[in-house]
């Protein structure tokens, strides 16, 4: 008996939990539409059902992360991102410290991306999407970029090599040896019988 | 030793030289927008008179043109005339602004006093101007009927200029 009873609990809850989720999902096919006088006050919805912007949709696809359930999370993540985008009205200045109305505007549209469940890399790339790779504070280290990386330390080492090459050598190998004195008639005829007297002065003619 | 100096000092300052050259006709200003040749961002707009709103995609099928303006702007109120025109002249393509960085109240008092012939939109958010990745205004984006942007401009237009890329954004 005791068993029967339990049978037909669980059965009972079973069909209940069906109905339910039956009903839930009927409801959210169907949505009844908004009388007309209510349409006329608010206007169309504001995007598509899900919530979800169809313009960030259209570029990014859907979020790769789970939607954050914390808000100060969300704060923290978004204002990891702002500091690493640049405010496209300032001069060089991240989203995260600049006053202007287009960086506030940004870092609400962060805060909105993250709310949803993009990653940082998506926040990124939707930015870098309409502004090009300027956006970013810190280019991506690949293709030309690495150049910005490591020419630096190659004109480093190459100026520590030359100065370091430079300093080992001999004084005497840099001095013109006699050899190479330019004669006195290739420098000046006039001056040529002075610095034959001053050569036959000196002892070295 | 000289002549390895002189091959160091060539191969330092001749790249340098090329990219000087390259660049000599270049506005050091101008940012090429990443979204040319590109689908238009999908936005979805508030109406400045309130009551509705639009849906960009809804527009496909037609050139558009969007226009990023503002009342605090001297080169928007410049191209206002030549904008009104175009869209009075060229029924075949749909004309629309959206009001950048200012208030629905400045914007509409704007167009009630100089007139338009065609609907601005407000965006308080900023969405569509960060979409469109503007810098600011004016700035200008011709899309096709297939809702790909063909081209962009920034500063005030004129009769000309419209004339020209209008022709690009119909065929």
């Amino acid at each position: 008996m005791k068993h029967t009873i339990r049978k037909s609990t669980l059965r009972g809850i079973a069909a209940a939990a069906l109905v339910f989720v039956a009903s839930n999902a009927a409801l959210a096919q169907e949505k009844p539409p908004l009388p007309p006088e209510v349409m006329a006050i608010l206007g169309e919805p504001e995007g598509p059902a899900d919530g979800l912007d169809a313009a960030v949709i259209g570029a990014l696809g859907q979020p790769e992360e789970p939607v954050p359930t914390n808000d100060a999370s969300i704060d923290a993540k978004s204002a990891a991102i702002a500091v690493k985008l640049r405010c496209p009205v300032c001069q060089g200045v991240a989203v995260s410290d600049s006053p202007s109305g287009m960086a506030v505007k940004m870092r609400g549209q962060i805060r909105d991306l993250v709310a949803q469940g993009y990653s940082e890399e998506q926040v990124m790339s939707y930015f870098e999407r309409s502004y090009g790779e300027f956006v970013r504070l810190e280019p991506p280290m690949q293709g030309l970029n690495l150049l910005l990386w490591i020419l630096p330390g190659v004109v480093l080492l190459g100026g520590a090599w030359f100065v370091l090459h430079q300093a080992r050598r001999p004084i005497t190998a840099t001095a013109v040896s006699q050899a190479d004195a330019p004669t006195a008639a290739a420098v000046d005829p006039a001056l040529a019988k002075y610095l034959e007297r001053i050569r036959r002065d000196a002892g070295t003619s | 030793m000289n002549k390895g100096v002189l091959a160091v000092g060539l191969a330092v300052t001749l790249p340098l030289l090329g990219l000087l050259l390259l660049n000599l006709g270049r506005n050091p200003s101008a940012i090429a927008s990443p979204l040319i040749k590109k689908p238009a961002p999908d936005v979805r707009m508030k109406n400045l008179s309130g009551g509705g709103s639009l849906q960009l995609s809804s527009l496909r099928g037609q050139p558009v043109v969007v226009n990023f303006w503002a009342t605090w702007c001297i080169p928007c109120i410049q191209e206002h005339a030549a904008l009104t025109a175009a869209a009075r002249t060229n029924p075949d393509v749909t004309f629309l602004g959206v009001v950048y960085e200012d208030t629905t109240e400045n914007a509409l008092s704007f167009l009630a006093q100089r007139g338009s012939a065609y609907n601005s939109y407000a965006d308080d958010d900023g969405k569509a101007a960060i979409a469109f990745g503007v810098y600011g205004v004016p700035e200008t984006f011709f899309i096709d009927a297939a809702g790909t942007i063909v081209d962009k401009y920034v500063g005030p237009l004129d009769d000309d200029t419209l004339f020209a890329k209008l022709s690009a954004a119909r065929k």
